[in-house]
């Protein structure tokens, strides 16, 4: 299937809203294992890009490539297993912070995959969370303690590849170090991070600064 | 069930019908004195609604006195596209994509509780019989019409106010079904919720109208009842039926192939 060893390949994007050019012909190679970071000012087209790989944006023109496979809006079911996504935007409606970790496992793509509430406090743990949080409900959490549960919630599915929107926008400088650090040390994990922090993975492979529409692209 | 006696029945002089008016004096002073600005629309209200009923008085007195097969129906059709438009106008909805949909859900929702219980529960000799079928037609429609415009706002509503975590279910590997099935669990049990609260209170803070209706009619209050139950659960059945069918034929038809929210088939 990965006939060029390219787990995400996206040739000449372009995304438009209501005529406005969001993203101008974006292209990015990614290998396994490899970490890339997305910066720019606030509506350069980040987050779009992240969708755009989800299959959630019409794409102007362009290609994306997944595992070799062209994306399309029929194949996007199926290609989304591939990633767990971290959403900008706090979630809420959930219950209480164990409902909205366990909801995913109720989904029949992910019914065989085992979520003990051993795993689940060894994450919480990782990331500074008390046990009793998960009873409360998560409109009661605060905006840190909900991007930390949205990370648990997306490492509990364990994906090799992620996408991560902000993912450390509301959370405190030590909790921002524990998840770079914790994404620096999976070697194997590929993911993308949207961040205004071009500093924050450690061993990023890609920095692309997209403000203006121009690529910066540095190893 | 005996058929009622209409001997009994207290009958309104037209020009006492006339007195009624004079109970607007409450609420016309009220918006006059707190210069609400809905004093012309309410009084286009009242206007068409006297209107509108006598016209229906008067028509209806046609039809159930010829109780023709295809007026009955004709007349039927009429009230479910009107309602069917009602629906479509108060979601905000594009009338091209939804009017298909809605309507299939009105025919088959109101259809099956409608011949259980003119057929089965009142023992009718025929379906069609005109001033059993318009009436009760009538009433189903009324609560569907409702139960729909309050279950699909609530549905594409709440949709496109949690698009954030609806896109995250969906990546977190949910296919089209269980991503939209809480939102539609939500929709059936706001659209639901004014029928159950009814019910629970029916004969202690309301006499309902087809009970009130029989009641004055002659009817005792014991062979009133029994009517009322009826068609109380015969339009809880309607308002399910036609919520469920409504949101996910519309949901057909509104929705990307990648599982998002054709925002453009609304007026909004």
């Amino acid at each position: 299937m990965n006939k060029n060893n390219y787990i995400l390949e996206i040739k000449d994007l372009t995304v438009k809203f209501a005529n406005k050019i969001i993203v101008d012909k974006f292209s990015l190679k990614l290998k396994e294992g490899e970490k890339l970071i997305l910066t720019g000012h606030s509506g350069c087209g980040k987050s779009t890009i992240i969708k755009a790989i989800l299959g959630f944006i019409p794409i102007e023109s362009g290609k994306i490539y997944i595992n070799s496979e062209k994306l399309t809006e029929k194949n996007c079911w199926e290609l989304r297993h591939n990633f767990g996504y971290v959403s900008q935007a706090p979630f809420t409606g959930f219950g209480t912070a164990h409902d909205f970790l366990m909801a995913p496992f109720s989904f029949k793509a992910n019914r065989e995959k085992n979520c003990s509430l051993e795993k689940i406090h060894k994450l919480m743990k990782l990331f500074n969370l008390q046990n009793d949080l998960l009873q409360k409900n998560v409109d009661k959490l605060s905006g840190g303690e909900k991007q930390r549960f949205a990370i648990v919630g997306t490492l509990l599915l364990e994906k090799k590849f992620l996408l991560l929107d902000e993912p450390t926008a509301a959370l405190d400088k030590r909790n921002r170090k524990v998840f770079e650090n914790f994404l620096a040390e999976k070697s194997n994990l590929t993911a993308i991070m949207i961040t205004h922090d071009e500093n924050s993975i450690n061993n990023a492979s890609q920095i692309i600064n997209m403000t203006g529409g121009v690529k910066n692209v540095s190893n | 069930m005996s058929a009622t006696s209409t001997s009994s029945m207290i009958n309104i002089n037209n020009y006492r019908l006339l007195l009624s008016l004079a109970l607007l004096i409450f609420p016309i002073s009220f918006i006059l004195w707190y210069k609400i600005k809905t004093l012309n629309t309410t009084l286009i209200a009242i206007l068409r609604m006297i209107l509108q009923l006598s016209f229906v008085g008067f028509y209806l007195h046609f039809v159930f006195t010829l109780n023709n097969f295809f007026l009955t129906l004709a007349w039927l059709i009429v009230m479910t596209v009107v309602a069917d438009f009602s629906v479509i106008n108060h979601c905000e909805m594009k009338l091209k994509y939804f009017w298909r949909p809605l309507l299939i859900a009105l025919i088959i929702g109101i259809m099956i509780p409608m011949s259980v219980f003119t057929l089965l529960v009142i023992n009718s000799p025929a379906l069609f019989e005109a001033k059993l079928v318009i009436p009760v037609t009538g009433m189903l429609l009324g609560n569907s019409l409702s139960a729909n415009i309050v279950g699909l706002n609530a549905f594409f509503e709440q949709i496109r106010r949690d698009e954030n975590r609806y896109m995250l279910t969906l990546a977190q590997g949910a296919t089209f079904t269980e991503a939209l099935r809480v939102y539609i669990a939500d929709a059936l049990k706001m659209a639901l919720k004014p029928t159950t609260a009814s019910m629970a209170t029916i004969g202690l803070v309301t006499l309902p109208g087809m009970m009130t209706g029989l009641i004055l009619g002659g009817a005792s209050p014991v062979e009133a009842v029994k009517y009322q139950i009826g068609i109380m659960i015969a339009i809880f059945s309607a308002t399910a039926l036609t919520v469920l069918i409504g949101l996910k034929l519309s949901i057909k038809s509104s929705f990307f192939a990648n599982g998002l929210l054709d925002k453009s088939r609304f007026k909004n």
